[in-house]
């Protein structure tokens, strides 16, 4: 009985914390690039349960397409982020903390604008990766099948990622601008367009997590507000805000950690403990204890 | 004569570089002290842990016969060592006076309490600080400067403002990390009378330089680094003819 | 000429600042206002945390809520009177400020701010969680208001006296800014490193602008209780950190004035979307978010700076220098 609880929420923490470790990947890219951070990230993963909702649900269309369609919007607002906030900021001279309001002033602007367009209420995201009450036996552990999906997903992501990221000329131009973006665009390589490529990717990365948590959040507002923005921070934070590796990582241990604490302790200091390891993590190792992308001095 | 600052077997790692290995240095009370070597000999990280910036790896170092080597930065500065930076380091949004006035801080008595309530003592203290930051300033020839910002002063005033502000701190050694780098044949010759000013005060100096001719002109004893160690030391006459010198700076220049 | 025009523009702006509860007999209006002083309270802190010696807090609100709920607690559980429940918010507050001083020690920028999010988050969460002290999400209620001669206070009068506690904090920040410490937090926020070889501890004074700035939302958060009269989550999570934030960086973080600009602009502007976009009540926070966002973007200085910069043109003053007050007349020497 006892193992099987074990087990059941292994399982469960895994999952979500995998998710985590996505919405990390989004604050990771747009880091390595520019060094700056985006508060209304978690925002995409909201807006694409959102745009999924209404092409799958209420327009009908196929899984797929709906699918495609709302990551490619996503990815479009991850541009006009560039244009529309990061570069006028820049232009007339705002700098970091002109960023950290503006993002988030987004974060509370794109809540707002689901909430008069979809009202508070949360909707029930529709049964694509099966029934909310179907479940996978093993042994004594029952496992929802979402679960599945999500895990297939983010193993897939992860390997596309990879490559792109360590295979393919992408990820070199990647590493050298985070390194140095005057030496980078020295040797040819064209910042503005990694920039546009670093937003365009975090976003898309993020509204994915956005439509795989849907089955357990539903589709609300939750999605697009603290308590999940700030598990996706820890879970960069955890891999130094650079290695993406280590974000996923660190978003699994989160997942881990706050279902454990569920377990033992009890769920409404859940979220108080995941906090409290992000800050413990901050103060004690602030170059992330996933990250393996630079030596230590 | 007594030496003021000696450091003992001193030596820092970065990972598995080694910046500085086993530095045995003194410097001289009233003396003007060269450290000189190539690029990346160690030059600055041995400045930076004699101020406090990096913690040494191991070996001592002794300020007026104290073990200053595990003392945070601000407290090594309000003993007596001030210091300036490769890469100039003011402060971007105080003036120019205000900048000196910083390192008069340490000389202000008034307690948050005092300020808060704004008492006489406050505005005398403020006012005989401020005197006196006026006055340094004009010991590098910018008292007609004081009001503008750092950023609109052209580059060898910036350098000069630098030195004002460490020697704001009445330090009992001042350590200059390369003041000559950079500057134009003007610039060279006002920093070399700052120099001339400052050996006329007795003030005791650690001296990072680049260039030989400055250091010809400026020091006493010499110390030279290369890969992170001493390999000579001297008068300057004695260092020009030292072989091991010749060859770093060869092999530097050769590069 | 010119000096009277500045007499006349500033004469006028205090006089409707002390009129205001005889002009207006609207007690909303009043309420309104009294919050705007609270929040500027909050946001003159900020000011001097973010804007002087260069620390970001995205968890300010936390500092509120220990304010608010320490002062609740004092006055009804234990009985005591309202100024000591007052004083035991400011200094809890303040000692809570200087714990949340010490990760600023090794953190910058982003790190520091996450650090403070996850602060103002475990607070909302404890009070949230801890039904026993703070009534959890049902929240307090019967907190005693202030009284004068046994009857409680109306909104004019704690209009007047926030007006006061806001001219004292006024001063303080004004004394403070243009004093050593002052010198000391903007040295700090420029280039710690250098600072520290001025013999300045960036320690101490980042704990110094730490404390202060908690102290003064305790402060808030105590008057915000009383005047209130119950308390409940709502008000403390992070969005409300987010906001206080943006009045700083939207009044202007780097003059005293900021404090003042940003907490009465961003108090009135929600409300007075609300009341003029009637019918989707959603409709004013998205409004509102919009024209801050467009602030934050082109006038990275804030409302403040540029106001005081037409002002000045206006009476073609030249702007002085940041910590010396003397420096404007001697500039003109």
């Amino acid at each position: 009985m006892v193992l099987s609880d074990l087990l059941q929420n292994i399982i469960g923490g895994v999952t979500v914390g995998a998710t985590y470790g996505l919405i990390g990947l989004g604050v990771v890219f747009l880091w390595q690039s520019i060094e700056r951070i985006n508060f209304a990230n978690i925002s995409s993963a909201m807006l694409a349960a959102y745009l999924f909702y209404t092409f799958y649900t209420q327009l009908h269309l196929g899984f797929l397409v709906a699918f495609v369609v709302s990551i490619a919007i996503i990815a479009a607002y991850g541009l006009a982020l560039r244009h529309l906030v990061l570069e006028p900021i820049n232009r007339h001279g705002g700098d970091k903390l002109e960023f950290v309001v503006a993002t988030l002033m987004l974060c509370t602007f794109w809540l707002s604008v689901v909430k008069v367009l979809y009202g508070g209420i949360a909707k029930p995201f529709p049964p694509v990766f099966g029934e909310a009450t179907s479940f996978v036996q093993i042994g004594s552990i029952s496992i929802p099948s979402v679960y599945f999906w999500i895990f297939f997903v983010v193993l897939v992501l992860v390997l596309v990622l990879y490559v792109l990221l360590q295979r393919t000329m992408i990820g070199k131009m990647f590493r050298a601008t985070a390194q140095n973006k005057e030496m980078a665009s020295l040797v040819g390589i064209n910042v503005g367009m990694t920039t546009s490529l670093a937003f365009m990717l975090s976003t898309s990365i993020v509204g994915i997590a956005g439509i795989l948590l849907a089955p357990i959040y539903f589709v609300s507002l939750d999605l697009g507000g603290g308590p999940i923005g700030v598990k996706g921070f820890a879970a960069a934070v955890m891999g130094g805000l650079i290695d993406p590796l280590g974000t996923i990582l660190g978003g699994l241990s989160i997942g881990l950690i706050e279902n454990f604490s569920t377990l033992f302790i009890s769920s409404a200091y859940k979220d108080v403990i995941s906090f409290v390891v992000l800050v413990v993590v901050l103060v004690w190792k602030p170059r992330g204890i996933f990250n393996w992308t630079t030596k230590g001095d | 004569m007594a030496n003021i600052l000696e450091t003992k077997a001193l030596t820092k790692r970065f990972g598995g570089i080694v910046a500085n290995r086993g530095i045995n240095l003194a410097i001289e009370q009233g003396k003007t002290t060269g450290l000189i070597g190539p690029n990346g000999s160690g030059k600055s990280t041995f400045i930076n842990q004699i101020s406090g910036m990096f913690p040494p790896t191991s070996g001592s170092i002794l300020f007026e016969g104290e073990e200053i080597s595990r003392k945070p930065a601000c407290e090594i500065a309000s003993m007596g060592i001030a210091r300036t930076f490769q890469r100039i380091q003011l402060f971007g949004h105080l003036n120019v006076v205000e900048n000196v006035l910083v390192s008069r801080c340490k000389f202000m008595r008034a307690s948050a309490l005092d300020i808060a309530l704004g008492t006489a003592r406050v505005r005398h203290e403020e006012k005989a600080q401020f005197d006196k930051a006026m006055e340094f300033l004009g010991i590098v020839g910018l008292d007609g400067d004081a009001w503008k910002l750092p950023s609109n002063l052209p580059y060898g005033k910036r350098r000069a403002l630098e030195i004002a502000r460490a020697l704001a701190l009445e330090p009992l050694l001042l350590l200059l990390d390369e003041p000559a780098a950079g500057m134009t044949k003007e610039e060279f010759v006002e920093i070399l009378r700052i120099m001339e000013i400052l050996k006329e005060r007795k003030i005791t100096m650690l001296l990072v330089e680049h260039t030989m001719e400055f250091i010809r002109k400026a020091v006493d004893r010499v110390y030279v680094l290369n890969f992170g160690e001493v390999i000579a030391q001297g008068s300057f006459e004695e260092i020009e003819r030292n072989k091991a010198v010749i060859s770093a700076y060869l092999g530097d220049e050769n590069e | 000429m010119r000096r009277n025009l500045k007499r006349i523009v500033y004469g006028a702006f205090f006089a409707l600042v002390l009129l205001l509860p005889l002009l207006s007999r609207n007690e909303y209006v009043l309420f309104v206002m009294n919050k705007a002083l609270l929040n500027i309270i909050v946001v003159s802190g900020l000011v001097f945390l973010t804007g002087f010696a260069g620390q970001i807090s995205l968890g300010q609100v936390g500092f509120v809520a220990i304010g608010a709920y320490t002062s609740a607690l004092v006055t009804t559980r234990l009985g005591m009177p309202i100024p000591i429940g007052i004083v035991a918010a400011i200094a809890l507050s303040a000692i809570v400020g200087l714990l949340v001083a010490i990760p600023s020690f090794k953190l910058k920028a982003f790190f520091l701010s996450l650090v403070t999010i996850a602060f103002g988050q475990i607070i909302y969460l404890l009070i949230v969680n801890l039904t026993a002290v703070t009534g959890g999400s049902q929240g307090l209620f019967n907190i005693p208001p202030m009284k004068l001669g046994g009857t409680p206070f109306t909104n004019t009068l704690y209009y007047y006296l926030f007006l006061v506690l806001i001219a004292l904090v006024g001063v303080l920040m004004y004394r403070l800014k243009y004093s050593y410490i002052g010198r000391q937090m903007f040295a700090v926020n420029d280039d710690d490193v250098a600072a520290e070889a001025c013999a300045i501890n960036s320690k101490k004074t980042k704990v110094f602008a730490f404390a202060l700035s908690a102290g003064l939302a305790g402060l808030s958060g105590a008057l915000t209780a009383h005047m209130v009269g119950f308390l409940t989550p709502d008000p403390f999570t992070f969005f409300d950190s987010a906001n206080f934030v943006a009045m700083a960086v939207v009044g202007g973080l780097r003059q005293l004035s900021g404090g003042i600009v940003g907490g009465l602009v961003l108090t009135w502007l929600p409300e007075l979307l609300r009341l003029n976009i009637s019918g989707f009540e959603n409709y004013y926070l998205l409004v509102n978010s919009v024209i801050v966002m467009l602030v934050i973007v082109f006038l990275p200085s804030g409302l403040g700076a540029s106001l005081f910069k037409g002002l000045s043109r206006l009476w073609r003053e030249k702007q002085g220098a940041v910590t010396l007050r003397n420096s404007r007349s001697k500039e003109g020497e």
